[in-house]
């Protein structure tokens, strides 16, 4: 009985596949004669792309000039991906001067937090708060020209002349300390000496990293381009439906 | 709000006015963002009143290839 139920399945299981891959055939084919594009699911996954770029706004809208990447638009698109069953991964691209500590943290958290695979891989610059976002993904890349700047957070608007403005300003800028050596290999010790480092910048407190000192300081897990970064995802990808479907076979035994 | 960032804050909100004279086409540059196709991207208005597409706003890889998404393609 148990033996049969189990044959049924499979063929079931076979057929399913079968119809899926002919939908999948005719609709590529539609696909390419409407637009000369064909769909991105290989074999390997489906995955999609977050690219940040500019500062990353959040509470105020920036005047015109700067180019953006708004926390409105990101937020629920990571909650689309980590909630449609066809996506299996997401690649984080950053191009990133900073921006508003807030958003960029909550963009963190969000990333940290998705049970899919995520790569991360740092192009040009991730500055400032691009430094969390960077490292919140499964697995980081950074290229070998990219830099990234760490530097201690700098208040804009009215400051009262007290010890608790000091207080304040170290208590936001722990949030950023904390994430990044809690999310990357880093030392919390290592990270704020980083930040603090005198002699590096002209007129300012911190410290600029290549690509190549980023990852010998444990900021990022790998030096790489987009091809390792999609090669690393598909691997996690690959990993994490292996054990989904040995979970799967352990329970039907 | 805290700006955690390289670019000096006199750059990101231009404090400098004669910078913001001349810069009045730009400050009333102004964006949507709509679906189009079942994808999210960011429109503008260009100037025979068409809206043009921006940028692409969806993370679906698809979306890149579309010709009929790629920036500048003016909306019917």
């Amino acid at each position: 009985m148990n033996e049969e139920s189990k044959v049924t399945f499979g063929k079931q299981f076979k057929s399913l596949e079968t119809t899926e891959e002919q939908s999948a055939k005719t609709e590529s084919v539609e696909a390419l004669k409407e637009m000369g594009t064909t769909p991105l699911v290989t074999n390997k996954g489906n995955i999609h792309c977050l690219t940040v770029i500019g500062q990353i706004e959040g509470h105020m809208v920036l005047p015109p000039q700067n180019k953006t990447t708004k926390y409105e638009h990101v937020i629920p698109q990571l909650v689309a991906i980590e909630e449609n069953q066809e996506i299996d991964g997401l690649l984080l691209i950053l191009n990133t001067v900073g921006g508003d500590v807030e958003a960029g943290l909550a963009i963190a958290e969000m990333i940290a937090s998705m049970s899919k695979p995520t790569v991360s891989l740092v192009l040009g610059g991730g500055h400032s708060i691009g430094v969390p976002m960077a490292v919140s993904t499964t697995h980081s890349f950074i290229a070998p020209s990219a830099t990234m700047t760490i530097h201690p957070i700098r208040l804009n608007g009215m400051i009262i002349g007290v010890p608790q403005a000091y207080e304040y300003f170290d208590k936001m800028q722990e949030r950023v300390v904390q994430f990044v050596s809690k999310n990357s290999k880093i030392t919390r010790e290592k990270f704020k000496e980083l930040m603090l480092k005198t002699g590096e910048l002209a007129n300012d407190v911190g410290t600029v990293l290549f690509g190549e000192e980023a990852v010998k300081n444990g900021i990022i897990d790998d030096l790489g381009g987009l091809s390792e970064a999609l090669s690393k995802l598909y691997e996690l990808i690959k990993a994490k439906k292996d054990v989904v479907q040995n979970a799967e076979r352990g329970t039907l035994q | 709000m805290i700006l955690y960032t390289i670019v000096p804050d006199e750059s990101i909100f231009n404090y400098d006015n004669s910078i913001n004279n001349s810069n009045e086409a730009l400050s009333n540059f102004t964006t949507m963002e709509i679906k189009y196709m079942g994808e999210k991207v960011e429109v503008y208005k260009s100037n025979n009143n068409k809206y043009v597409i921006g940028r692409v706003l969806s993370t679906s890889l698809s979306a890149y290839l579309n010709p009929k998404l790629q920036p500048g393609t003016e909306l019917d």
